[in-house]
């Protein structure tokens, strides 16, 4: 994991979720870290139909501890957030919430959870998440 | 391959059917959103959510991720669990996009400091400057 703490987050564009589905559109979007996002990509395309439920929950503002929680586990970690893949491999995306002209999600890291609770590595790992910034692209 | 590939490809559903069960879906993550506010209301858990519907704690965490959807003989058990009725109603697409966006706008906001906190705050300034 890169320690850069200014980073660049690609934005997605969300059109054809609201399209196909006929589904309001809410001011929230969603962005991929730039220097992760192969890695990331790579879950969500074998995850599809879950990923989906995470897009309808985030645009919807909900929060859903099996499927897009909130983690903050510290006050270094505030305003961090995860998407959850429970399956065979039980893969987190850790990801962070900004309020600038309306919310913004990004998806920072994937990670793999080997235990139930999260144990000190992974709650490191949120914590670095919690002081990262972007430049919205 | 741009960023927005992926969202293409995740949101063209191979036939009618998928769409369909993703439709069924979202309504179901609703009445999961409102079964949660019921549940935060009351200080109820999971685990107390399962054994008042007389099922397991797995079933109870399928139900909240999606993998399984509610039926109207769970939707009857949690009227009588938290003392409440299901109200129904259908609404026309363009009236309920306009309601649900006010909705949107409202909710996507920075969450206010609360009036207490912000008190407390005042106070421990104040008492920082004596």
């Amino acid at each position: 994991m890169s320690k850069l703490k200014r980073r660049v987050a690609e934005k997605y564009n969300l059109d054809p979720f609201f399209e196909t589905l006929n589904i309001t559109r809410s001011s929230t979007e969603i962005f991929v870290d730039a220097v992760n996002k192969k890695e990331i990509e790579a879950v969500l395309r074998k995850n599809f139909k879950k990923f989906r439920r995470v897009v309808y929950e985030i645009n919807k503002n909900h929060y859903n501890s099996d499927l897009y929680g909130k983690e903050d586990v510290s006050a270094k970690a505030k305003n961090v957030t995860a998407i959850k893949f429970k399956g065979k491999e039980n893969i987190r995306i850790g990801c962070k919430e900004f309020f600038r002209n309306g919310k913004k999600v990004v998806m920072i890291v994937k990670i793999i959870k080997k235990s139930q609770k999260n144990d000190k590595k992974i709650k490191k790992i949120y914590e670095t998440i919690g002081g990262y910034d972007y430049d919205f692209k | 391959m741009t960023s927005n590939d992926i969202i293409k490809e995740a949101f063209s559903f191979e036939n009618e059917e998928e769409k369909i069960q993703f439709e069924a879906e979202m309504i179901h993550l609703d009445l999961i959103e409102e079964i949660s506010k019921l549940m935060e209301s009351k200080g109820m858990k999971r685990a107390d959510l399962a054994k008042a519907l007389g099922t397991t704690k797995g079933y109870v965490t399928q139900l909240f991720s999606g993998d399984r959807l509610l039926n109207m003989k769970t939707l009857a058990k949690l009227q009588t669990i938290f003392d409440v009725k299901v109200k129904i109603e259908f609404l026309e697409k363009k009236k309920h996009k306009k309601k649900d966006c006010e909705e949107q706008k409202i909710k996507a906001v920075k969450p206010v400091r609360s009036r207490k906190s912000y008190q407390k705050q005042i106070v421990d300034r104040r008492a920082l400057l004596k």
